[in-house]
């Protein structure tokens, strides 16, 4: 009797270990990996200037100081009209030193009235008609947004669409916010 | 044949200009391109002023970076399409075939010839590989230039 439970006790831990690491395993293959890369070391972001769609030119100087968000965006791209709505809850974010430009690349500024009719932004569209500014970054796919710190450095980038009202994209802003 | 003027090492350096890609920083193979020609550009600058163990580091960093990017691709390209409208020049062989030829340069500088004449070797098998898949008129002459620093020498 005293060997059965003993056999018992052994299986039940067994049972147990191989459960927790099925577990482990399961987790780690069902955590989706964050859609944003964090930069290693102090990456100073190139200076640029642009024409918005107003025809008034914007110097990426002038936001020294500031938290700036770089979405690089066309209107033919299926991933920047999905996540292109999104923006506008980080209108928020203003008042505490928040930047926000959608740079289009290579696009007339008709054509990207024409998309604002249907999808309005409450930021700014700058116009980077020659893909100047894109190849500075090293854009290669749209869309690309950067995150830029109050000290001009580049600390994160994401390549594909984002979902600005979710958690983890909003905490990032936050915390670089934070940071003075 | 694409002319020189059109594909040259100054508009490859021109085009990856701007945000600093380090080997830490490189997550796509668009990154490891625009690093290894960033430290590319490093080198040269170090070559062209005899800094030769400075430019040495840096060359094989430059193509520790292009050889993961030719581990996926390996082809040449004076017309690499990146997104709609816009593509690169995109010469990964020819450039690391570069590499190996001013590394080559600084090993016979330094009166060491046996690894010069690898790096030479190794040199133009890549250039071939880059002509195969675009004839270009720097890749011709970086060939016929290597074929003259590895033809036996006479007494």
């Amino acid at each position: 009797m005293g060997q059965m439970v003993k056999w018992w006790i052994v299986l039940f831990c067994a049972l147990f270990f191989w459960m927790q690491g099925s577990e482990g395993k399961f987790t780690r293959s069902w955590a989706s990996p964050s859609i944003f890369h964090t930069y290693v070391g102090q990456m100073r972001a190139p200076d640029f200037s642009l024409e918005d769609l107003q025809g008034k030119m914007v110097n990426i100087r002038d936001y020294r100081g500031q938290v700036v968000l770089l979405n690089f965006w066309a209107t033919w791209c299926p991933d920047c009209r999905k996540e292109g709505p999104s923006f506008n809850t980080l209108h928020q974010y203003r008042s505490q030193g928040f930047a926000l430009f959608r740079i289009n690349t290579k696009e007339s500024r008709e054509t990207i009235r024409k998309f604002l009719e249907k999808k309005p932004s409450q930021f700014s569209i700058l116009l980077d008609t020659k893909g100047k500014v894109g190849r500075l970054f090293g854009v290669w796919a749209h869309p690309t947004t950067y995150l830029i710190d109050r000290q001009g450095i580049v600390r994160c980038r994401s390549v594909g669409a984002v979902d600005w009202t979710d958690a983890e994209a909003k905490g990032i802003i936050e915390q670089l916010l934070n940071e003075r | 044949m694409i002319l020189l003027q059109e594909v040259n090492l100054e508009a490859v350096f021109e085009e990856n200009e701007g945000l600093e890609v380090t080997r830490e920083n490189a997550k796509e193979l668009r990154d490891f391109y625009r690093g290894g020609v960033q430290q590319k550009a490093k080198a040269e600058k170090e070559f062209q002023e005899k800094g030769y163990p400075v430019a040495m580091k840096l060359y094989l960093s430059s193509n520790e970076l292009f050889s993961t990017l030719l581990e996926y691709i390996d082809r040449d390209s004076a017309e690499y399409n990146l997104f709609e409208g816009t593509s690169i020049l995109f010469f990964p062989n020819l450039l690391v075939a570069d590499n190996h030829l001013k590394m080559g340069r600084i090993h016979d500088a330094m009166g060491r010839q046996r690894p010069a004449y690898r790096n030479w070797k190794r040199a133009l098998s890549l250039v071939r590989r880059s002509l195969e898949s675009e004839r270009t008129e720097w890749g011709l002459a970086l060939q016929q230039e290597l074929l003259l620093l590895l033809a036996p020498k006479k007494d």
